[in-house]
């Protein structure tokens, strides 16, 4: 047995989290994760490896995502490299799964690069945690590691689009013009929502195939509700937020309820 | 406590990851209240809100990864390479944080030159007193002679024919080598640079005492 088997998965028991910028919410840990942390916290370096390994949620061994950030922050704050190494990569397993689910070949130019990227730059966070460099990123992940995955997913996605200036938008708001006539004469827009609600399943299923402002449009329209446009200026509305006009904005709807209707075959 | 939200500027980053972790799929009543409160950032939280709703579209659980794919596959190549990249950011941060910790050289205390303040004949009266010559007195002036090899009896006898604390000329003599500035000229095209440091034995040796001096010194 080497010294480092012997070792508690110790952190400071009472570290705590960083304020919250949502009002009336603070970060803090659920319930259920404050008491797996504290139950990891008496188990040895060993147990830890062990359970670590554990991959159904529904094993009594089975950590939380939320608690192996929880270990990790503390083993490197104790600068504990042989902690570190053992349990990091078990969490970043769990974050491949979710970008090789998520980031497909239509969302990005090159999906495996990129997903390797986002995979490289969650592992830095922990290099960098308590550092000046940043002190209360992984905050977010110790409260709902999903949910903060999530946003560190997207804003990298959203960026990595920047990057590679994805046109389509641009496309489209031309070839609009020559069909706006034939499209608003084909589906009137009260249809079309009514058409939207039938194929809610669908939807999710035949996103893929809208270009992005037609999602846009729509998950503005049918998922926030929001009016195309308003007479109030201080109203947020479809056309606002996408920058176009209510019109044109009517005719992204219609283009993508004909691509829908043909998924579905109605 | 919590700070006043207008009292500060939250960083984009932690505006997302507050916007994300409030609601599992945002709704209007979100996006609108986190606009209002972050109007600068209006265009990047209505493409991020926009992107989490795409996002829960596409095939993937969204409460866990999924298990089953998990089971595969022991570390891949990506693990294996983020884990790389870590170890080498963790490296960097390490080296920073001890760098931080140490402080620098030289910043600390001025040492004080008991030398200064003596005059010409006052240093030919000190030789005289310590057994010695000038040019050794020069050498101990200019901290030419590596502190450690000097003998407590030398630096017991150096204190008291100088009237100086011991502490005192034991710290100039251990502060590191100085070459003496002022309205000195030199001939050569370059500053003077502090040279090697000599051990006491190779200074007494080295600066033309008799072989009296030389024994007396060393005895010491």
């Amino acid at each position: 047995m080497n010294s480092s088997s012997t070792k508690k998965g110790r952190g400071p028991k009472a570290r705590p989290l960083s304020e919250n910028i949502n009002p009336g919410m603070a970060y803090t840990r659920p319930g259920e994760i404050e008491a797996k942390n504290l139950e990891a916290l008496s188990q040895d370096f060993q147990t830890l490896c062990e359970r670590a390994t554990v991959k159904e949620p529904s094993d009594p061994a089975y950590l939380p995502s939320e608690t192996l950030v929880f270990l990790i922050r503390g083993a490197r704050r104790r600068n504990d490299g042989d902690m570190m190494s053992a349990l990091l990569p078990h969490l970043l397993k769990r974050c491949e799964c979710i970008l090789n689910s998520k980031i497909q070949e239509w969302c990005v130019p090159n999906p495996e690069e990129f997903r390797e990227e986002i995979l490289a730059q969650f592992a830095m966070l922990f290099a960098e945690d308590s550092t000046s460099k940043d002190k209360h990123k992984l905050d977010f992940y110790e409260t709902r590691f999903n949910l903060a995955f999530r946003a560190f997913r997207i804003d990298n996605l959203r960026k990595e689009l920047k990057r590679a200036k994805h046109t389509d938008q641009l496309v489209e708001e031309n070839e609009l013009d020559e069909e706006d006539e034939k499209s608003q004469q084909e589906i009137p827009l009260t249809q079309a929502t009514q058409i939207i609600d039938l194929l809610q399943e669908e939807i999710k299923k035949a996103i893929q195939l809208l270009s992005p402002m037609e999602r846009r449009v729509l998950i503005f329209r049918f998922h926030f509700g929001y009016q195309l446009e308003s007479t109030n200026s201080d109203k947020l509305t479809v056309s606002k937020l996408c920058n176009i006009s209510g019109r044109t904005a009517q005719n992204h709807i219609l283009r993508a309820v004909k691509k829908l209707s043909r998924f579905k075959g109605v | 406590m919590r700070k006043s939200h207008t009292a500060r500027m939250e960083s984009l980053e932690d505006v997302l990851y507050a916007f994300s972790i409030a609601k599992p799929i945002p709704d209007a009543e979100l996006l609108e209240e986190f606009i209002r409160r972050y109007p600068e950032y209006t265009e990047y939280l209505s493409d991020f809100a926009m992107e989490i709703v795409k996002d829960s579209m596409i095939a993937g659980d969204l409460a866990s990864p999924d298990a089953e794919q998990a089971r595969k596959f022991q570390f891949s190549p990506s693990v294996t390479r983020a884990m790389s990249r870590f170890q080498n950011a963790l490296y960097i941060s390490q080296q920073k944080e001890k760098a931080e910790s140490v402080p620098p050289p030289n910043r600390t205390v001025i040492i004080e030159n008991p030398f200064e303040k003596l005059t010409r004949q006052e240093i030919r009266d000190l030789s005289t007193r310590i057994h010695a010559n000038t040019t050794l007195v020069g050498k101990l002036r200019d901290r030419q002679i590596a502190h450690t090899t000097f003998s407590p009896g030398f630096q017991q006898l150096l204190a008291k024919e100088m009237k100086a604390p011991l502490s005192l000329v034991a710290a100039h003599l251990a502060a590191p080598p100085q070459v003496r500035s002022g309205s000195q000229f030199y001939k050569s095209e370059h500053k003077p640079e502090v040279g090697n440091t000599q051990t006491f034995e190779e200074a007494v040796k080295s600066s033309g005492l008799t072989e009296e001096q030389q024994r007396f010194l060393l005895s010491l």
